[in-house]
């Protein structure tokens, strides 16, 4: 599903955030991405979404060379994957629904369907009864669920989750973790990352390090 | 299906950005209606101009007045005269009394009814064969020195006058409209630079979710596109109101002068074609703008 060959990002400036990394994950597959602040997990995230571009090196998701893509080709790439941001990047100037919606408008859905799966994935992630609100009056961990609602909507086969537990208490990340579980048990491929070891440790998920750029599995 | 649902939410979108900012949309507007009042008004001026211009005399008509106090006998011998001009493709006369008679029908005829005789002249128009202006002058000449001749009025004399004048204010006018074109470019692209600059947030999440481009520019380019149909629309009215306020003055003088003159808006296809060439151009302006801004966004 998602294959990196010997992957070099470098920054102008000279800065590798990308050392040499190569692995692969498979269809249907839940891993976890770990490192502290600044080993380059938000970088490998940006790759795969063809946010950026690798300096050398190959990128396969879905049997597509993302490095090699026309910059055209990139919006239909992304429309296979969900994205969940640590940040959330809603839009404040419109409600629940329309921020879940938004996918589907960008699709094209017809008003009446991306409705009716609109509603599918605000109740998937316990939202249904807000969808008037705007997110501003919603709590950190629902800003967090909205953002998975809007990575969901579109049935994509890939989450990339950056850091989704990373503002949340502990109780609230538990809840996102079993979130995540549940659509990888019906077939959705998730890399996610984060910074907390300890909280990592208690899922049954293979792990990838990231450590100054390099990689340990 | 797909396709045109994406432009019916653009639509929708360029509405509700057009309604969510009222204030600077409006003012921008209104700029747009005045850029396009200019060089509408000068060319309603014009059309009007020329249209009175299409009521004069075309021809080539010289007009020749007989001394007030000529009898049957001058009349005769500068008859005799005309048919002996070569220059001379025809001739007709206007005697004093036919004059009058043409003359009570106008406005001015209840003063000349006052008048205790006949103030007119008569008169002939005369066809001359050439036009050009040296042949014509010599002609003129001629029967200037003729005793019984009081004066010549050359009737195209001023009528190319005004002709080349209005020529003249063609090309104003469209050096006029070119250069608010090029002005609606810049007022269009400055309003679409605000809203690229305040809907950053949205367009950089739109892309991350897998907006193509040309979804993020069409809600700005039929924002243009709209902008500029009210904004000429604007236009137009504004004229429409000059010319109601004008109009009545225009009137009275043309009553003055015995002329049924009243000013009017240029025709419905070229007022469309006003307002679909600004919309036109504020689209293309909309269009750079947002094109130049998202190159900006993407680096």
């Amino acid at each position: 599903m998602i294959h990196f060959s010997q992957v070099i990002k470098r920054y102008a400036g000279g800065y590798e955030a990308l050392r040499n990394i190569s692995f692969e994950i498979g269809d249907g597959e839940m891993v976890l991405l770990s490192g502290h602040s600044g080993a380059g997990k938000s970088t490998l995230l940006n790759l795969i979404a063809g946010v950026e571009r690798p300096t050398s090196g190959t990128v396969l998701v879905n049997g597509q060379n993302v490095s090699a893509l026309k910059r055209g080709a990139i919006p239909y790439l992304r429309r296979n994957i969900g994205l969940i941001f640590q940040d959330h990047k809603l839009l404040f100037d419109r409600s629940v629904m329309e921020n879940v919606r938004l996918p589907l408008d960008i699709a094209g859905y017809s008003n009446a369907d991306a409705q009716k799966r609109a509603r599918a994935a605000l109740d998937r992630v316990g939202l249904l009864s807000r969808e008037k609100l705007n997110p501003v009056h919603l709590s950190g961990g629902e800003q967090q669920r909205l953002c998975i609602a809007r990575a969901i909507v579109h049935r994509p086969s890939i989450l990339l989750a950056d850091e989704p537990t990373g503002n949340l208490d502990h109780a609230y990340a538990e809840d996102i973790m079993d979130l995540f579980e549940s659509f990888n048990q019906v077939g959705v491929t998730i890399l996610l990352s984060t910074h907390d070891e300890g909280f990592l440790k208690q899922r049954p998920h293979r792990i990838l390090r990231l450590n100054k750029g390099t990689l340990s599995q | 299906m797909s396709a045109i649902r994406l432009r019916a939410i653009a639509l929708r979108n360029a509405f509700k950005q057009l309604g969510r900012m009222p204030l600077s949309s409006l003012l921008n507007t209104l700029v747009i209606g005045i850029a396009v009042s200019f060089p509408l008004g000068l060319y309603t001026l014009l059309i009007n101009l020329e249209g009175l211009l299409g009521q004069l005399p075309q021809q080539n008509q010289i007009t020749l007045f007989l001394k007030p106090g000529a009898d049957a006998t001058d009349l005769k011998q500068v008859q005799k005269l005309l048919q002996n001009q070569p220059e001379l493709a025809g001739f007709k006369l206007i005697d004093r009394k036919q004059a009058l008679e043409t003359m009570k029908q106008t406005s001015v005829g209840s003063i000349l009814e006052a008048l205790p005789e006949n103030p007119l002249p008569d008169a002939f128009t005369l066809m001359p064969k050439s036009i050009e202006p040296t042949e014509l002058q010599h002609l003129v000449a001629v029967m200037q020195s003729w005793p019984q001749v009081e004066s010549i009025q050359h009737d195209s004399d001023w009528a190319k006058r005004l002709a080349a004048l209005l020529a003249f204010g063609e090309q104003l006018t469209w050096l006029l409209a070119v250069a608010l074109g090029a002005a609606l470019l810049v007022i269009v692209g400055n309003a679409i630079r605000m809203q690229v600059l305040t809907r950053r947030d949205e367009i950089e999440v739109s892309k991350l979710i897998g907006a193509t481009n040309s979804f993020i520019r069409r809600p700005f380019a039929y924002f243009g596109l709209l902008q500029g149909a009210l904004g000429a629309a604007l236009g137009v009215v504004c004229v429409t109101v000059a010319l109601h306020f004008i109009g009545p003055n225009v009137n009275q003088v043309a009553a003055l002068y015995a002329s049924s003159f009243a000013l009017h808006l240029p025709a419905i296809p070229a007022l469309l074609g006003v307002v679909a060439t600004t919309a036109l151009l504020c689209w293309i302006g909309a269009l750079l703008a947002v094109n130049r801004h998202l190159r900006e966004l993407e680096q």
